[in-house]
């Protein structure tokens, strides 16, 4: 699933995460998607050999980040979060 | 008591005794198809015997009392989604790592795109990467979902792996 936000919070005790609105970019995603797919698709079939996927790997990475969770606490108290939700 | 004495036992009696319950039969028919050893269906059935008041699910039941005695709860689930890292630190330092699978299977495909640099400097150090492009994503979900690693260093670190 695409991720619709992602808290930062960096620092001691981490007070306040950061919440950075991801769904903002979801319709550039959604473009670079359609651009993407229609390159791959004209790729095929000029080579119809070729198996070139329709949507690259880097791509299909960024939709499966949500849940993505990174949590780091130091024993004096700093710490790092970082949660794609 | 060995499977079939089991089944053979409890053929016998039901055609004397009033129908065999729903909770009896599910315990048999695992036994019957090797989910549990004929212990964990003695036990099962004793406890059975000791008359648990029927409940109004008995097929929920029976999978309930199988997990407590199999201890097949503790297990990872059927269709775990995360990947999770917890590192605890004797100095106190915590941390706490999830990862989506279907990510992982995303990051097996990335590999393929490794600088050759790195592909080489890791096959000197004896680590190849490039079967794992060659994996079906189903295939390393499937090895994933049992995979625990547990470390407990004398100095008090502790590690742990394990699907959610």
């Amino acid at each position: 699933m695409i991720p619709a936000l992602l808290l930062i919070g960096i620092g001691w005790q981490r007070r306040l995460p950061v919440p950075i609105p991801l769904f903002l970019l979801w319709p550039v995603a959604f473009l670079a998607v359609l651009a993407t797919g229609a390159v791959q698709l004209t790729r095929r079939l000029n080579r119809p050999a070729a198996e070139t996927p329709l949507l690259p790997a880097p791509l299909e990475a960024l939709f499966q980040l949500s849940g993505l969770r990174l949590d780091v606490r130091t024993h004096d108290g700093t710490g790092v979060l970082v949660w794609f939700l | 008591m060995p499977a079939e004495d089991l089944y053979i036992l409890e053929t016998e009696t039901s055609s004397k005794e009033p129908p065999m319950s729903a909770e009896r039969r599910q315990v048999l028919e695992m036994l019957a198809q090797g989910k549990i050893t004929p212990e964990d269906a003695d036990r099962l059935l004793d406890k059975l015997d000791a008359g648990a008041p029927p409940a109004p699910d008995a097929a929920a039941t029976g999978l309930k009392m199988i997990r407590e005695v199999t201890g097949s709860g503790d297990r990872a689930p059927a269709n775990p989604k995360f990947l999770r890292v917890q590192v605890d630190s004797s100095d106190g330092d915590k941390v706490n790592i999830r990862v989506p699978l279907a990510l992982v299977r995303t990051g097996v495909k990335l590999s393929a795109m490794m600088p050759k640099d790195a592909s080489e400097t890791l096959s000197e150090k004896g680590i190849d990467l490039s079967n794992l492009s060659s994996l079906k994503g189903e295939e390393l979900i499937e090895a994933l979902r049992d995979l625990t690693v547990d470390v407990n260093s004398s100095d008090g670190d502790k590690v742990r792996i394990f699907c959610e």
